[in-house]
């Protein structure tokens, strides 16, 4: 047997285990450095440093949540002012040291009730997707390299409505004032549809209330404005209300939420081999 | 053969199902949690081409269905989804059903379900066009109302299933079969191109005919991007064999086989990779030439394209169709096929979705064009067209398909 050669591998594997192995739980102040070292990296100068900090105190005021539930009314208005309304529930569960997972099922048009989609977000890869079709009684796997495709045939893209992992971009500094940080933030994954986003951030809860979305060109596409907000157990900020304009096709998108519920969602309904039952019972 | 009641095909059954439904809902609070949804709506099935002085161009029927339930204290879960044809033409494609009945019941990790199931194992895209069974082994195909064999007919079952985060084990116990509704002589749909009459009664390898048990399990495993199951299949297989009685009868014959099989679903960037296959052991019987034992395969890719900004997808995909039933009395014309073609979606508000394909025999001349278009209207209603054309030149078994050109389509108002 090749003792070098195994020693090699096994130091190797736990060499790459390590980070895993590390940490197990919800990021803090403390904990959150071996998760920032190559994003630390990539923010050299003192807007970027600024840019990034501002962030990661978004991302750990966030942590703790557990799971949410919440019913999504979603309102797609073409340019001529022709209204049609889908109503998805949307459930996301917290993962520890790995992005989140959500869990969405169409409650409306009722020719697509019970159609379910289920995504375990990657950091830089592509998602991983399923999609439950209620008419075949099938799960299918389903591609989702293509992130800047529509959501629903609403203005949102698949890369809008994916929670916000925060190695996902690179962050800058470009103005300030009274009331907000305006932060430039970078897309660091493959097929963005987007150049950069430029986002106000509330100095008071270190929410992003407003983003404009440039293409790829440099050229304003959308703008996304959130309102209503809510706190939950003292600590979690979400609006309830989204505001997507589309400055090219004048086509816009409104999302009206209902209250959320924490820490209500089971566990289990987040597996592709759960997801008929899931859509199939909404509990 | 004697009618037997709870045979899934007899009106008895079916009123003892909605008996039962109603007893349960009698003992809950509120009717309106039961209703989740449904549709009424036109079916129509036409064949441009004349292929038997017997018989017709087509049919058009009335089709409704509903899908009620209700789920008790977290624990309990029911369904139950009736359905009904009313053909215009042909007495024998009225049909009301029972697709689902079950009641469910969650402990833990572990799931049990008696009733009148349905389940999928396909993961393939071929089986969703052409009536070709590899991994849906366990329920029969309703050729009467959809000659493509999509529509399902529900089985009465015992199901016990654990549940594990990445794995999942499934075992279910058949006691019944259901045969397949064959289709009248004077109807398209039917299997003998109107050469035969087909007997509606089936006769079986087993003494125990359609009371013989069947059972199936499945294991599934989901790892990162990958979904891998493995399952086995052990009773009648849903496919008869079409025995003649005399020049003008056809009798079907059903037999035991053993299917053992693996399905994948993966993706890989923009590649998703999909496979079925399985290996069919017949049980050996002195009375009847049986086919021994044969495998198939389905199995291919599917590319989706990258475009920033753009509302619709586009992808392209090519599976490959083997059966190793290639020459002898049961060999199938499915047997070196491909199957490819793209799929569009607009991602629009309607939700329109344009699938065509084309199947080729690898041997033979023989094509199969194939078009789907479905479309929402407005918030309530749906339209659904399939076109089909085929090219045959010289393959001896699709021959019979050669004038069997189809224009389908399905008008849908959603409850």
């Amino acid at each position: 047997m090749n003792f070098a050669g195994l020693t090699k591998f096994l130091s190797s594997v736990s060499f790459l285990s390590l980070p895993l192995l590390a940490f197990s739980g919800n990021y803090t102040h403390s904990n959150i450095d071996l998760y920032l070292d190559e994003l630390n990296k990539l923010h050299t100068n003192q807007d970027q440093k600024e840019g990034l900090r501002i962030y990661t105190e978004q991302y750990l005021m966030d942590e703790g949540w557990h799971s949410m539930e919440t019913i999504m009314e979603m309102e797609l208005i073409d340019a001529k002012g022709n209204r049609s309304t889908r109503e998805v529930v949307k459930k996301t569960i917290e993962e520890d040291s790995s992005p989140d997972k959500t869990l969405g099922i169409f409650l409306s048009p009722r020719g697509i009730k019970g159609t379910a989609m289920l995504t375990f977000e990657q950091s830089l890869g592509a998602d991983n997707q399923w999609l439950y079709m209620p008419a075949i009684k099938r799960v299918k796997k389903i591609n989702a390299q293509n992130k800047s495709g529509s959501f629903v045939g609403s203005e949102f893209s698949w890369e809008d409505i994916s929670t916000t992992e925060l190695t996902k971009y690179t962050y800058k500094l470009i103005s300030d004032n009274k009331s907000h940080w305006v932060v430039q933030r970078t897309p660091l994954y493959d097929y963005s549809g987007y150049s950069r986003h430029v986002t106000w951030v509330d100095k008071t809860n270190y929410q992003t209330d407003k983003i404009e979305f440039y293409d790829k060109k440099g050229d304003l596409l959308k703008t996304l404005t959130l309102t209503d907000w809510r706190l939950y157990e003292n600590r979690f900020w979400r609006p309830k209300h989204f505001d997507m304009v589309n400055h090219q096709n004048n086509k816009r998108t409104i999302l009206k939420l209902s209250e959320y519920k924490l820490r209500n969602v089971d566990a289990s309904s987040f597996t592709s081999l759960n997801l008929r039952r899931s859509a199939s019972n909404i509990r | 053969m004697e009618s037997h009641v709870l045979n899934v095909n007899r009106p008895a059954y079916w009123l003892l199902l909605c008996c039962c439904f109603a007893f349960f809902c009698s003992h809950t609070t509120n009717a309106n949690d039961f209703f989740q949804k449904g549709y009424i709506g036109i079916d129509s099935h036409y064949y441009p081409k004349s292929n038997n002085e017997l018989q017709e161009y087509g049919n058009s029927s009335f089709v409704m269905q509903a899908e009620l339930s209700h789920a008790w204290n977290n624990s309990f879960f029911m369904k139950l989804t009736p359905f009904a044809r009313l053909d215009a033409e042909y007495d024998d494609r009225n049909s009301t059903q029972i697709k689902e009945f079950e009641l469910e019941y969650l402990n833990g990790r572990n799931l049990f379900h008696i009733g009148q199931r349905l389940l999928s194992w396909s993961t393939v895209e071929t089986v969703n066009v052409l009536p070709i069974t590899v991994a849906d082994v366990v329920n029969q195909r309703d050729i009467q109302g959809d000659p493509d064999g999509q529509e399902k007919l529900g089985r009465p079952m015992l199901s016990y299933t654990i549940l594990g985060e990445t794995t999942q084990l499934e075992l279910h116990y058949m006691p019944f079969f259901v045969e397949r509704l064959q289709p009248l002589i004077q109807s398209r749909e039917h299997f003998a191109g109107g050469n035969f009459s087909i007997i509606e009664d089936g006769i079986y390898t087993d003494e125990d005919e359609e009371t013989k048990a069947s059972y199936a399990a499945k294991f599934e495993w989901v790892v990162g991007a990958n979904n891998l199951a493995l399952f086995h299949y052990s009773g009648y297989r849903n496919e008869p064999l079409y025995t003649p009685i005399d020049n003008e009868n056809l009798q079907q014959l059903y037999f035991s086989t053993n299917t053992s099989g693996i399905t994948l679903q993966s993706s890989i960037s923009s590649w998703l990779i999909k496979l079925e296959a399985a290996y069919n052991d017949t049980e050996e019987n002195n009375d009847y030439v049986l086919p021994h034992e044969y495998s198939s395969f389905i199995g291919g890719v599917e590319y989706t394209l990258i475009r920033p900004n753009k509302h619709a997808d586009l992808g392209f995909f090519v599976e490959y169709v083997y059966d190793s039933r290639d020459s002898g009395p049961f060999r199938t014309p499915f047997e070196d096929d491909l199957f490819y073609g793209f799929r569009w979606a607009s991602n629009n508000h309607d939700d329109a979705t344009l699938l065509g394909g084309v199947l080729s025999d690898l041997d033979d001349h023989a094509n199969i064009f194939h078009l789907n278009y479905k479309q929402r209207i407005g918030n309530d209603f749906g339209i659904d067209i399939t076109a089909r054309f085929y090219d045959i030149k010289d393959d001896t078994l699709m021959i019979v398909y050669e004038n069997e050109h189809l224009l389908n389509l399905t008008f849908s108002y959603y409850l």
